[in-house]
């Protein structure tokens, strides 16, 4: 993401030029909405979140002190936003125990053998995701998807750099963990 | 660490970043119109030079006083003026140390101090008027 770009717009902003905004909204949306998506397991709280975050950016704005990236200081909010609201949600909300479907089923007619494979590993990794905590789900994305690095996520999450490290490596066993169990199920099928 | 080499990375499609729906952008600047803008506060024209104009009326003010107050000639707007001023008779103390030898501190100094402090709270008292509505 163009680092002086935000920068140009963001003062545009402050400035009094509301329409420089949607320059932002434009270059941060998907990322936002990625993150809240990832963290919060649906489309709808998903784009709740990440509007949501918008709006508290564009509010704080002139709060914003460069000492990071805009990305980084708009990941954090975003975090912060879908975690709040993760936790005030009704609890005995299940996820599905099971995952619903195997690979062959992502085979349909007009999509190639890699497109299909593609689309089962995703189906997979979000079953998996939501099966983890809702932090590590965050850290799993940052570092996934968003390609942060440890110092960065550390900014957007809050914890230490070591916690990042030591979060992460859980969360990615227990994925892995999940991961292996489906694939072992779907292959005895198969058999 | 290397995304390639992890083994949740092969899973991982790091590319596949989920798009926000159709018309969020415009979903966020509709929220955003009806919101106050956070734009910097501008000073209007005539605050901004009110300090300037403030510290010329004050500055003009005293030159024109002093030069009244000294001035020979009989001005009866002025001669009240001058009688009570002649009443106040401000004499700051010099300080004397003896135990370092009789070190004193001159009474300038004190003036000095006195001024200081005068322009101090003016400066507050300024800042306080014309910073009260902004950040």
């Amino acid at each position: 993401m163009d680092y002086k770009g935000d920068i140009f717009y963001i003062g545009q902003v402050l400035d009094g030029n509301i329409n420089a905004f949607t320059h932002i909204v434009g270059r941060h949306k998907d990322h936002a909405y990625n993150l809240a998506l990832r963290i919060c397991g649906n489309h709808e709280e998903a784009e709740e979140v990440a509007q949501d975050a918008f709006m508290k950016a564009y509010r704080s704005l002139k709060s914003f002190k460069m000492k990071s990236s805009f990305a980084t200081w708009l990941y954090r909010i975003v975090y912060n936003t879908a975690v709040s609201l993760i936790r005030t949600r009704k609890k005995g909300v299940l996820s599905l125990e099971e995952f619903p479907a195997d690979a062959t089923d992502f085979i349909r007619a007009n999509s190639s053998e890699e497109e299909a494979e593609a689309e089962y590993r995703n189906s997979l990794v979000n079953f998996a995701l939501q099966k983890i905590g809702e932090d590590e789900r965050a850290l799993i994305t940052l570092y996934y998807y968003e390609e942060l690095n440890t110092g960065e996520i550390a900014e957007v999450t809050g914890i230490s750099k070591s916690n990042v490290k030591v979060k992460l490596f859980r969360a990615r066993q227990k994925m892995v963990e999940i991961i292996e169990k489906v694939e072992k199920k779907n292959l005895i099928y198969h058999e | 660490m290397n995304i390639e080499n992890d083994i949740l990375g092969r899973y991982l499609n790091h590319e596949k970043i989920e798009k926000a729906p159709e018309g969020f952008s415009e979903k966020v600047m509709t929220l955003i119109r009806v919101e106050k803008s956070p734009e910097r506060v501008k000073s209007k024209f005539r605050k901004s030079i009110m300090i300037p104009l403030i510290s010329s009326a004050i500055t003009l003010g005293l030159i024109v006083f002093s030069l009244l107050y000294s001035s020979p000639a009989e001005n009866p707007a002025f001669t009240a003026i001058k009688q009570f001023f002649s009443y106040i008779s401000i004499k700051l103390p010099e300080i004397k140390i003896d135990a370092l030898s009789g070190f004193s501190i001159p009474a300038i100094v004190i003036y000095v101090a006195v001024g200081f402090l005068a322009l101090s709270l003016f400066d507050r008292v300024l800042h306080r008027f014309f910073h009260k509505n902004g950040r």
